[in-house]
C-alpha cells in the first residue's frame, strides 16, 4: 500500500472528507426533490414533508461545509507534513507539485470554500425571512457547488494516491527560486510596481467597502487576491524567512516560522471573502451588512500590517533592507 | 459633498491601478527567454545574464557555452548548455531555422548540428558535452551527443563520469 496513505493525517483527512461528501450527496438527493415539488402556498403534507426535509438538508450542509472550513487548513497541514516523507520536498511547495493534481485540488478548494460561504450567507438571509423566499436559489446553487464538491473529492483521492514516495520531486527553491533571474511575476509588474499595486489596491478596498461600492469592491479584491499572493511570495516572504533567495509560499507554515503562514494566508482568504460576501449580498440581495464590512477590512488590515510587519521589524533589527 | 470626494478618490486610484497595469504591460520584464520578431534569423548579440535557459532556467551567463535557437516565426530561445537544447526538443517541436552554437576552440557561432563535442568539459549544466569547430580525438558529431543526453549517459551519471574521467 502507498506510504502516503498509511500517514495519520491523510488517513483522518480522507475519513472526514468521505464523511462530509457521504452527508453531502445525502443533502443533495434530497435537494434534487425540493428543487422539483417544493410548493411554500400549498397547504398538503407533501409540502411540509418538504418543509421538514429542507431544514435537515439546511442542517447538513451547513455542518458540513463549515468543517470544511476547518478541513482546509488541516489540508494545507497535511500536506506540509508529507514533506517529511517524499525525497527532495523541503515544504508543502514540493509536495503539492508531486503530481499534476496537486494545485488544481488546492485552487478548487479555495474556489469550494468561497461558494460555501456564499451559500452560508444566503441561507442566513433565507431563515431569516419568514416564507423562505431564496430556497429555490440556494438550491440550484447548493446543485451547482455539490458538483463542484463532487470534483474536489475525487481530486482529493486521486491526489493522495498518485503521490510517491520514490520519485524526488523539487524543492521550494526551485519552484519559485530565483536562481534562474526571470521575472516570475504577473502582468510584467516588477517587485516596485508590486509593492506600489498592493498598498493601492488594499487602500482602493478600505473606500469602496465603507462606501459601498460593489463591483468596484468585487474588481479590487480579486486583483488584491493575485498582487498579494504575488507581494507575499515574492517580497514579504523574504522577511519572514530573513533570506531574500527565499521565496516560498508554504515554508512558513511551519514552526521554524511560528506557523505565521496561516495568519498570514488565513487573513488574506477572509478578507477577500467577507469583501466578496458583503459585495454580493449587496448587489444580489440589495443587503448592506456593517458586521460583514467591518470584519472584511478587519481582516484586509490584519493582514497588510503583519506583511508590513515583518519588513518594518527587519529594518528596525537590521538599519537594511533585503 | 464627502461622496463627491470620495468618488473622486475611487475614480483616480482605479486609474492609477489600470495605468501601472498598463506600464507593466509595456515592458519585457516578463520576457527573457524569447527574443521576439527575429525574421531575418540573425544572431542575437547576447549579453551575459541577459536571458535566461528556456530548458532549466538559469541566466545564460558564460556565452562560451551559448546555444541560440532560432524558430520560423522569428522567436529566438536562449540555452546555457547544449544539454539543455536536446532536453528541451525532447519536449518541444518548433520549426526549426537556426541551431547555432558558440565553439570553444573559434568562439564563434556555428550551426550546431555541425559542430564536435567533447564529453568532458566543465560545462554549465555539468553535462559535460561542449561545441568545438575543429574535430579533435575523442569528439563526436551532433547526433551522438544527442543519443547519448537523451540516454542520460554524460557526467551526471557516476559511471560514465568514472569511466571518461579516467581516460
Amino acid at each position: 500500500m502507498n506510504e502516503i496513505l498509511l500517514s495519520n493525517e491523510v488517513i483522518v483527512y480522507l475519513l472526514s472528507e468521505a464523511v462530509l461528501y457521504m452527508l453531502l450527496f445525502i443533502a443533495f438527493l434530497v435537494t434534487l426533490g425540493l428543487v422539483r415539488k417544493w410548493n411554500f402556498d400549498a397547504f398538503t403534507s407533501e409540502q411540509f414533508m418538504w418543509e421538514n426535509r429542507s431544514y435537515l438538508v439546511v442542517t447538513i450542509i451547513s455542518f458540513a461545509m463549515l468543517l470544511k472550513l476547518l478541513l482546509l487548513p488541516y489540508f494545507v497541514y497535511t500536506v506540509d507534513n508529507l514533506s517529511d516523507l517524499i525525497p527532495g520536498a523541503m515544504c508543502g511547495a514540493g509536495v503539492i507539485k508531486a503530481n499534476e493534481y496537486g494545485n488544481p485540488l488546492l485552487a478548487l478548494k479555495i474556489i469550494v470554500l468561497f461558494l460555501s460561504g456564499l451559500w452560508l450567507s444566503m441561507n442566513s438571509l433565507d431563515l431569516k425571512a419568514k416564507n423562505y423566499p431564496y430556497l429555490k436559489a440556494k438550491s440550484w446553487f447548493f446543485i451547482v457547488v455539490f458538483v463542484f464538491l463532487s470534483v474536489e473529492f475525487t481530486l482529493d483521492i486521486l491526489y493522495f494516491t498518485h503521490i510517491e514516495t520514490s520519485n524526488p520531486v523539487t524543492c521550494c527553491s526551485v519552484i519559485f527560486g530565483v536562481s534562474g533571474g526571470a521575472n516570475d511575476l504577473p502582468f510584467g509588474l516588477n517587485i516596485p510596481r508590486l509593492l506600489i499595486l498592493f498598498y493601492l489596491l488594499f487602500a482602493l478596498l478600505v473606500l469602496t467597502v465603507n462606501a459601498s461600492m460593489p463591483l468596484v469592491s468585487i474588481g479590487a479584491s480579486l486583483l488584491f487576491a493575485i498582487v498579494a499572493y504575488y507581494a507575499v511570495v515574492y517580497f514579504f516572504g523574504t522577511y519572514i524567512y530573513e533570506l531574500p533567495t527565499h521565496q516560498c509560499p508554504f515554508c512558513m507554515l511551519q514552526n521554524h516560522y511560528n506557523y505565521v503562514g496561516y495568519f498570514v494566508w488565513g487573513s488574506l482568504l477572509l478578507g477577500i471573502f467577507f469583501v466578496l460576501d458583503s459585495a454580493v449580498m449587496q448587489l444580489f440581495f440589495k443587503r448592506s451588512s456593517k458586521k460583514l464590512k467591518r470584519v472584511s477590512l478587519l481582516f484586509l488590515t490584519l493582514f497588510v500590517v503583519l506583511c508590513s510587519f515583518y519588513v518594518g521589524l527587519y529594518y528596525l533589527e537590521n538599519g537594511v533592507l533585503l | 459633498m464627502k461622496k463627491i470626494l470620495i468618488n473622486i478618490a475611487v475614480f483616480v486610484m482605479v486609474i492609477a491601478v489600470i495605468i501601472i497595469l498598463l506600464l507593466s504591460f509595456g515592458t519585457d520584464e516578463g520576457a527573457k527567454y524569447v527574443y521576439k520578431n527575429n525574421t531575418a534569423y540573425k544572431i542575437v548579440e547576447l549579453k551575459p545574464k541577459e536571458y535566461q535557459c528556456s530548458e532549466c532556467n538559469m541566466d545564460v551567463a558564460d556565452l562560451e557555452y551559448a546555444v541560440q535557437l532560432i524558430t520560423k516565426n522569428g522567436n529566438t530561445y536562449f540555452f546555457d548548455d547544449i544539454g539543455c537544447v536536446v532536453l528541451w526538443l525532447k519536449n518541444n517541436s518548433p520549426k526549426i531555422v537556426k541551431l547555432m552554437t558558440k565553439t570553444l576552440d573559434t568562439h564563434r557561432w556555428i550551426d550546431a548540428k555541425k559542430a564536435w563535442y567533447s564529453r568532458t568539459d566543465n560545462t554549465p549544466m555539468g553535462y559535460g558535452f561542449a561545441a568545438y569547430e575543429h574535430k579533435e580525438e575523442g569528439m563526436i558529431p551532433y547526433e551522438e551527443m544527442k543519443l547519448l543526453m537523451l540516454q542520460g549517459k554524460n557526467l551526471h551519471d557516476p559511471f560514465v563520469k568514472k569511466q571518461l574521467l579516467s581516460k
